[in-house]
């Protein structure tokens, strides 16, 4: 129990350590560096609200209409859903065949060398 | 054991895709969602404990090229993940307010952030997926097609057959 334990610890020691070093990439300006400043289609792509950065009063409408608007599943994000498991696949199936034309590469290789020796 | 890791990895997956797309679950699940993922990712790292040390502390040493690959991906998936909570809880709309927290002032570059490792989550995860295949396959041959064949096939009155313990093992973290 007490090595679970500690092993939790040493897992969540090492995200913090990588939270911490994010978060000095991020306020050094480090995501300038790789076009942040510029973007604006975050929220469009993600289907979020953006922030509006107006007041407190405006922050708690918005969340208001998040609670409500966006509470219960949706069908129509179905979709995204598949198309996120299909990129998955391809994914998958192209690594396979990475791993395949390798080991194809690799038997070729091998008669070769039993031929040497 | 391995029962145990393809469940949990089945539920990882299945919950990984719905918190990938806001638009189907709404921002609420999305973000509580995603709290317990991050929770599931570190049950997942304990089980896989012995995995990580055996491979961490061999890294540099004579290894299979595959195992250091899938160290090395692993590495980046786990940072990749302390990078999409960190700014999901960031840029958090539900979790923070329900805890009674606010963090003021953030702006678009946690949001930008947000979105990329989100993108890069997809990648490292496609990647993590397909290296594991084999035990993939190897599992879902012996938890679910093996006992539906089993099921149609009439069993044979008795046969001894040799047991070979090899066969029955999906090995992990080859």
């Amino acid at each position: 129990m007490f090595k679970i334990f500690l092993r939790t610890l040493i897992i969540l020691l090492t995200a913090g350590l990588v939270a911490g070093g994010i978060y000095m990439f991020t306020q050094y300006g480090g995501m300038n560096l790789i076009g942040a400043a510029q973007d604006d289609g975050f929220s469009q792509q993600r289907g979020l609200h953006a922030q509006p950065a107006d007041g407190e009063a405006s922050q708690r409408q918005h969340l208001k209409r998040g609670r409500e608007g966006q509470m219960g599943l949706s069908f129509l994000g179905l979709s995204g859903v598949v198309v996120q498991a299909g990129k998955i696949a391809v994914i998958t199936a192209l690594v396979m065949l990475v791993k395949r034309v390798v080991s194809m590469f690799g038997h070729r290789r091998k008669p070769a060398n039993t031929v040497l020796t | 054991m391995n029962k145990t890791n393809i469940l949990l990895d089945a539920g990882i997956l299945i919950a990984f895709l719905i918190a990938m797309e806001p638009r189907f679950s709404g921002i609420s699940i999305h973000e509580w969602l995603s709290v317990a993922l991050a929770a599931t990712i570190v049950i997942h790292l304990l089980l896989h404990w012995k995995w990580i040390i055996e491979i961490g502390a061999h890294f540099f040493q004579k290894l299979w090229h595959a195992s250091r690959l899938k160290f090395v991906v692993d590495s980046l998936l786990f940072i990749d993940f302390v990078a999409v909570m960190m700014s999901g809880i960031l840029i958090s709309r539900v979790v923070l307010p329900t805890l009674g927290l606010s963090i003021t002032g953030t702006d678009r570059e946690w949001r930008m952030l947000h979105s990329l490792s989100a993108d890069a989550a997809l990648l490292l995860v496609g990647l993590h997926f397909a290296l594991n295949w084999d035990w993939v396959v190897c599992m879902v041959k012996r938890m679910v097609i093996t006992p539906i064949v089993g099921l149609i096939q009439p069993k044979p009155a008795m046969q001894l057959v040799p047991i070979r313990n090899d066969e029955n093992i999906c090995k992990i973290g080859e």
